[in-house]
């Protein structure tokens, strides 16, 4: 069909304005689509990370379509290989910003933009349920003397395969003597993904009511069980003035390992592989602790991906792409479990509540669940406790 | 001739399509404005009685292409026949809608023509001579008023349910001027089949019970169990992400983050583990009962009722239990 092509250079100004000013920088080499795990996908996709910026260069229509711009699942492994350094993320989540002043958004992630202002968490649970999760570990609620708040991603808080890593991180820091605790049903969700769908200005109002309640709490140092609640705190609160000493727990088990705080006797025999999490590997650059963690547990086998470090294959969750359909075909969490099974590895481990339910699906739509478990690093740790 | 506004009428199945009143109304107008005549092009199988609605909703002249061969839509037909027609009547305007037929329809026949074609336009008005249209860019986040200043006829595909349908003035007749069909149209487009997603169950998000299925169900073939049962309840068929995946049921059932969200006042899960994504689509129910044979799923933690127990072996008790209530 033809449809008329028109140009409008305002596009390219307001992409700037909402904070990718990159976007002058690039001079489409197309690295970044020739880096993309959706280049090559079994079934081809209409999103090409490359040709988008264009569009967004030219003003051009078509880029604001849920299969091209919310495609990208800000993994950020282009930005890696850019010849310019241009902060491709950046780009990706002002274009999304454009749509959403105007009140475009992808259906379903304007669910999730509802839920999370309305109850404080992105899966449409009720704020009065936050630390359910908890029941029976006598975690103690945050005080002026606590040294850590343990941040539970809201998907670990609520979903019931999740909520195995809430508890499993909190078993080990009590075991381990950590004083940490938790703020309860004041909590809310970090907002990470409100960023990368687009929605900036609820974000920042997310951001400013999070800080103060941190602040009035006294909270200096956080302990997160996801990476994204991590890189949300640790580069994006900066900029609201929210400077808190904040960790991904991997970095706080693996000082505790290495202090002797913790040790791992009962090791069974394991063939692990481990998948990076984008925003603790490449976003993060959190790539050693996760590793020693695994090779702490006696008994246990490390393999690694192909692709590893900071060359991973993204699992497909991130940038609100979790609560988006993906095809058949293009999933990458897919790819990932092949190589496992190809691999013989017996657990697939990773350490982020989003990569688990991907690679949990995968895994299942795969028929490999009897073959292949998938774990989060705290799990593993907390099942091989002494 | 030359000021002749052409509306494309769609109709499927001899039913009209609102949008071709919408059409009508908007080229009624046009036609007034430019001391034009407005006409209807009906193209069909057996669609000739549609003719008279066409008149009494504004239309000058109904032209009619009665054929077997355009009993379904296809390109080659329909582009071929109206732009041949259009050649040797020479409209200044073809307006259909921006629908599957439409916009297929208004691209071929653009092409044909040489002129341009205005996609999705909202609303249309006359500035002298020329058309003036606006369309909604960026999923309707702006509008770009555009226009095609040189070649005629002016194509357009409006949206369908944006123009006001103006009331029909019963009696007002259209001179009916059939369209002759050359025997050798090419057409390289067959249609095999029409499926049309119809059920005589209630509408997934509308229904009052759900029973919705999971991995668990085992196979395609027992979704008719699974439908079978629903029907005893009067409720509508829903399933999990896992079983469309599968390709057991229609995506169209999912229950879900990427599916349906559904409130009703009892959700039966048939084998469903109780993944997040498909908790959130279904937490509202006002009753959630939950059929699966692993005691630790997920879905026990979402549920008012659980029943642990192999599905084909609770369905059926089940399903007699009910039956005694509703004798």
């Amino acid at each position: 069909m033809g449809e008329t092509v028109t140009y409008f250079s305002e596009v390219r100004e307001a992409i700037v304005e909402m904070g990718g000013k990159d976007i002058n920088l690039c001079m489409q080499c197309g690295t970044c689509a020739g880096t993309c795990p959706w280049g090559g996908l079994a079934e081809k996709s209409p999103f090409n990370i490359r040709k988008m910026i264009y569009q967004g260069m030219i003003g051009g229509e078509g880029f604001e379509r849920d299969d091209i711009l919310y495609a990208c699942t800000t993994c950020g492994h282009c930005s890696v290989r850019c010849p310019r350094g241009v902060k491709i993320v950046d780009v990706v989540r002002a274009m999304r910003s454009v749509i959403a002043e105007t009140g475009g958004m992808p259906k379903s992630l304007k669910t999730v933009l509802g839920s999370i202002k309305s109850q404080g968490n992105p899966w449409s649970q009720e704020r009065e349920k936050r630390t359910d999760w908890a029941g029976g570990l006598g975690i103690k609620e945050f005080a002026p003397a606590t040294e850590y708040l343990l941040f539970v991603c809201c998907t670990s808080v609520y979903d019931g395969r999740s909520q195995k890593i809430a508890r499993s991180m909190a078993e080990l820091l009590h075991k381990a003597g950590v004083n940490f605790g938790i703020i309860g049903s004041g909590e809310q969700c970090c907002g990470e993904t409100l960023r990368k769908m687009g929605a900036e200005r609820e974000f920042s109002e997310l951001v400013q009511e999070n800080i103060r309640l941190f602040k009035d709490q006294g909270v200096k140092k956080i302990i997160t069980t996801s990476p994204h609640c991590f890189q949300a705190f640790q580069q994006d609160y900066p900029d609201f003035g929210g400077n808190f000493e904040v960790y991904h727990y991997t970095q706080v088990l693996n000082d505790l390992v290495k202090e002797g705080k913790l040790s791992f006797s009962n090791g069974f025999a394991q063939k692990a592989i481990y998948h990076e999490p984008c925003y603790l590997g490449r976003h993060g650059k959190i790539f050693a602790e996760p590793r020693e963690l695994l090779l702490s547990v006696p008994g246990l086998e490390l393999l690694e991906f192909d692709k590893n470090k900071k060359d991973s294959l993204c699992c497909g969750g991130g940038g609100g792409r979790i609560w988006m359909e993906t095809k058949q075909g293009q999933r990458f969490s897919d790819l990932k479990v092949k190589e496992a099974f190809q691999k013989a590895a017996d657990t697939l481990v990773t350490a982020c509540p989003y990569c688990v339910i991907m690679l949990e699906d995968s895994v299942k739509g795969l028929n490999k669940d009897k073959e292949i478990t998938v774990k989060d690093i705290s799990e593993v740790l907390r099942e091989s406790l002494a | 001739m030359a000021k002749g506004i052409w509306v494309f009428a769609e109709q499927r199945d001899g039913q009209m399509k609102k949008v071709t009143y919408e059409l009508l109304s908007a080229g009624r107008s046009l036609a007034d404005r430019l001391g034009g005549e407005l006409y209807a092009l009906l193209l069909g199988s057996g669609v000739a009685g549609l003719a008279p609605a066409l008149g009494e909703h504004g239309a000058d002249q109904v032209l009619v292409a009665e054929d077997e061969k355009l009993a379904e839509y296809t390109h080659d037909a329909f582009v071929g026949l109206l732009a041949g027609l259009a050649k040797e009547k020479k409209p200044t305007a073809i307006l259909m809608g921006y629908t599957a037929q439409g916009r297929d329809l208004g691209s071929g026949l653009a092409q044909k023509l040489g002129t341009g074609m205005v996609s999705g336009a909202v609303s249309v008005k006359l500035e002298g001579s020329q058309f003036i249209f606006d369309r909604p860019l960026y999923g309707g986040k702006a509008y770009a008023t555009v226009t095609c200043p040189e070649a005629r006829p002016v194509i357009a595909a409006m949206r369908p349910n944006v123009l006001p349908v103006h009331a029909p003035r019963a009696g007002r007749q259209a001179a009916v001027e059939p369209i002759n069909v050359p025997g050798n149209l090419r057409i390289r487009q067959a249609v095999k089949e029409v499926v049309l997603d119809v059920s005589s169950r209630p509408e997934l998000t509308e229904a009052g019970i759900v029973v919705a299925a999971g991995r668990g169900v085992g196979g395609p073939e027992n979704m008719k169990s699974i439908e079978a049962f629903a029907d005893t309840l009067g409720a509508a068929v829903g399933c999990s992400r896992a079983v469309v995946d599968a390709g057991w049921y229609p995506q169209a059932r999912q229950v879900g983050q990427t599916g349906q969200t559904v409130a009703p006042d009892l959700y039966i899960a048939c084998g469903i583990s109780g993944a997040i994504q498909h908790v959130t689509g279904m937490n509202s129910s006002k009753c959630i009962v939950a059929i699966n044979k692993d005691p630790q799923a997920n879905i026990f933690k979402v549920a008012d009722y659980g029943i642990v127990g192999d599905l084909f072996e609770v369905l059926p008790a089940l399903k007699e239990e009910l039956q005694k209530y509703s004798a």
